[in-house]
C-alpha cells in the first residue's frame, strides 16, 4: 500500500484509469444494454426534447 | 522512480490513439451526444491539467500568498460562461436547463465544509479528477473517499434539504435576462475587486497562459450546456459511481429516497455511459492522464505522507463528496455552473466555500504531515 501511494505519477495516473475501466465494466454487467434507437439527437439545443439528465443541483 | 522507456514521438502517438478509441467506442456503445460529451469531458481534462487552471489552488493562493491571479481567471470564466448561458436558457427554456437551486441552511453549511475538506486535499470535484488522472497520489486516495461521500449524502440529502430552504431564485428570473446577466457580471467584477485589493503588485493580472485556459473552460462549459441540455457538473457522477458499485455488491437502493426516485433509478439502471456528468468526468481523468504523459518529464510524485495523513486525505475525500451533495454542487456544479447560469445560490455557496477555504488553508499543515523532512515536492501538487 505505502509502495502504492509513493508510486510515480505515471503509474498513479494509469491506476486511476485501470480504476474506471473497472468500473464501466461492473456497470457493464449490471446495467440495462443501451439501446442505440434510443440514443437522444446529438446536441440538445434544437431537439426539441426536454433534458431529462440529472446534475449535481437535483435534490 | 523509472519513467517510461518508450521515446516521447510514439509514446505521443500512442496517447492520441488512446483518445481517439476512447471516443469511438464512446459514439459506437453510447451514440454521438455521449461521444461528443466525452470531448468535451477531454477537453476540460487537456485544459485545467495542460494549462494548470484549476478552483482551490486559487483559493488558497490569494489568501495565503495575496496572489489574485488565478481567481481572476476563474472569475473571467464565469463571466464568459454567463454571457453565452444566460442568453441561451431565455431563448431555449424547454431544452437547456441552468444549475439552478434553492438556497439552504444545510446548503450554506455543507459549502463550508466543503470549502476546507477542499483545501486539505488540495482539489474541489474537478481538480480531485484532473488530479488523479495525472497521477496525484492523494488525489486518487481522496478520489476513492469522494465517491463514497458523494454517495452517502444521496442516502440524507432530503432529511438535510428539510431545513430552512428559500424558494429557488435565479436573478433572471428577479431582473429579467439582461438584468440577470449584467448583475452576474457586475457581482464578478466586484469579487475581483476585492481579490485585486487583496493581492500584492505582480500578483493581479492573470498571464496569458491563465487566460486562454479561462476562455477554453467557459467555451467547454457552454457546449457542455449546448450538447447536453445542462449546465456542467461533477458530483452527481461520483455519487451515481458509488451507487453502481453498492448496486453490484446486491444491495437494494430502491428503498432509498433518493435512488428510489423515477429519475435517479432511471440513472442507477441505465449505462454510465449514458449519464452526462460520468461521461464528462472520464473524460476529466483521461484528459489530466494524457497530458501528464505527454509531458517529457512528469512532475514529481506528492510527498509521501504519515499513515495517519493518508487516513485524513481519505477522510477529507469522504468529507467533499458528502458535503458536495448536500450543498447541490461543487466548485463546478454550484459555483461555476450555479453563478454562470445566474442562480442565487451558486453566491451564497462561493461564499461559504471560501470561507471554509480559510479554515481548511489552516488545517492543512497540522492535519497533513510528510512522512519526512520536506524535500522541497511538497504535499501539494493539486489544484
Amino acid at each position: 500500500m505505502t509502495a502504492l501511494l509513493q508510486a510515480s505519477r505515471p503509474r498513479v495516473g494509469g491506476l486511476s484509469l485501470i480504476l474506471v475501466l473497472l468500473l464501466l465494466l461492473v456497470d457493464h454487467v449490471q446495467s440495462r444494454p443501451i439501446n442505440p434507437y434510443q440514443a437522444p439527437a446529438p446536441v440538445a439545443l434544437g431537439s426539441g426534447v426536454a433534458p431529462t439528465a440529472a446534475h449535481c443541483t437535483a435534490p | 522512480m523509472t519513467l517510461s522507456p518508450i521515446k516521447p514521438a510514439p509514446r505521443r502517438a500512442a496517447l492520441v490513439l488512446l483518445a481517439l478509441t476512447v471516443v469511438f467506442l464512446t459514439f459506437a456503445t453510447a451514440g454521438p451526444r455521449a461521444a461528443l460529451l466525452m470531448l468535451v469531458g477531454l477537453g476540460f481534462g487537456l485544459t485545467l491539467e495542460g494549462l494548470r487552471f484549476g478552483f482551490a489552488g486559487p483559493w488558497r493562493t490569494l489568501v495565503s500568498e495575496r496572489d489574485a491571479r488565478g481567481l481572476l481567471a476563474q472569475f473571467l470564466a464565469v463571466g464568459l460562461a454567463a454571457c453565452v448561458a444566460i442568453p441561451l436558457l431565455a431563448s431555449f427554456p424547454t431544452e437547456l436547463n441552468g444549475a439552478h437551486a434553492p438556497i439552504g441552511l444545510a446548503m450554506i453549511v455543507a459549502a463550508f465544509v466543503f470549502g476546507a475538506a477542499m483545501q486539505l486535499v488540495m482539489g474541489c470535484g474537478s481538480g480531485t479528477l484532473v488530479n488523479a488522472g495525472s497521477g496525484n497520489a492523494i488525489a486518487l486516495v481522496a478520489l476513492l473517499g469522494f465517491v463514497a461521500g458523494s454517495f452517502l449524502g444521496t442516502l440524507h440529502s432530503s432529511w438535510w434539504t428539510s431545513f430552512g430552504v428559500l424558494p429557488l431564485l435565479t436573478l433572471q428570473g428577479q431582473f429579467g435576462t439582461a438584468g440577470g446577466l449584467l448583475l452576474t457580471l457586475l457581482g464578478l467584477v466586484v469579487l475581483a475587486a476585492l481579490a485585486l485589493m487583496r493581492a500584492l503588485p505582480g500578483r493581479r493580472l492573470p498571464p496569458r497562459r491563465l487566460v486562454l485556459a479561462a476562455l477554453l473552460v467557459a467555451l467547454l462549459a457552454s457546449l457542455n450546456l449546448v450538447i447536453a441540455g445542462q449546465s456542467w457538473g461533477v458530483v452527481y457522477g461520483l455519487g451515481l459511481w458509488g451507487a453502481k458499485l453498492v448496486s453490484a455488491a446486491g444491495v437494494d437502493l430502491s428503498g432509498s429516497a433518493f435512488w428510489g426516485s423515477a429519475a435517479h433509478a432511471e440513472r442507477l439502471s441505465q449505462s454510465l455511459l449514458t449519464d452526462v456528468t460520468s461521461l464528462t468526468n472520464i473524460g476529466l481523468i483521461l484528459g489530466a492522464f494524457l497530458v501528464m504523459r505527454w509531458r517529457a518529464v512528469p512532475d514529481p510524485q506528492v510527498a509521501p505522507l504519515t499513515p495517519r495523513s493518508w487516513l485524513v486525505v481519505l477522510l477529507a475525500g469522504l468529507l467533499l463528496g458528502y458535503s458536495a451533495r448536500v450543498a447541490l454542487g461543487c466548485n463546478v456544479g454550484a459555483f461555476f455552473s450555479g453563478v454562470s447560469t445566474g442562480s442565487l445560490h451558486g453566491w451564497a455557496w462561493f461564499v461559504a466555500a471560501f470561507a471554509g477555504s480559510m479554515l481548511g488553508i489552516r488545517l492543512r499543515p497540522r492535519l497533513l504531515l510528510p512522512l519526512r523532512p520536506t524535500d522541497g515536492s511538497g504535499t501539494g501538487g493539486g489544484r
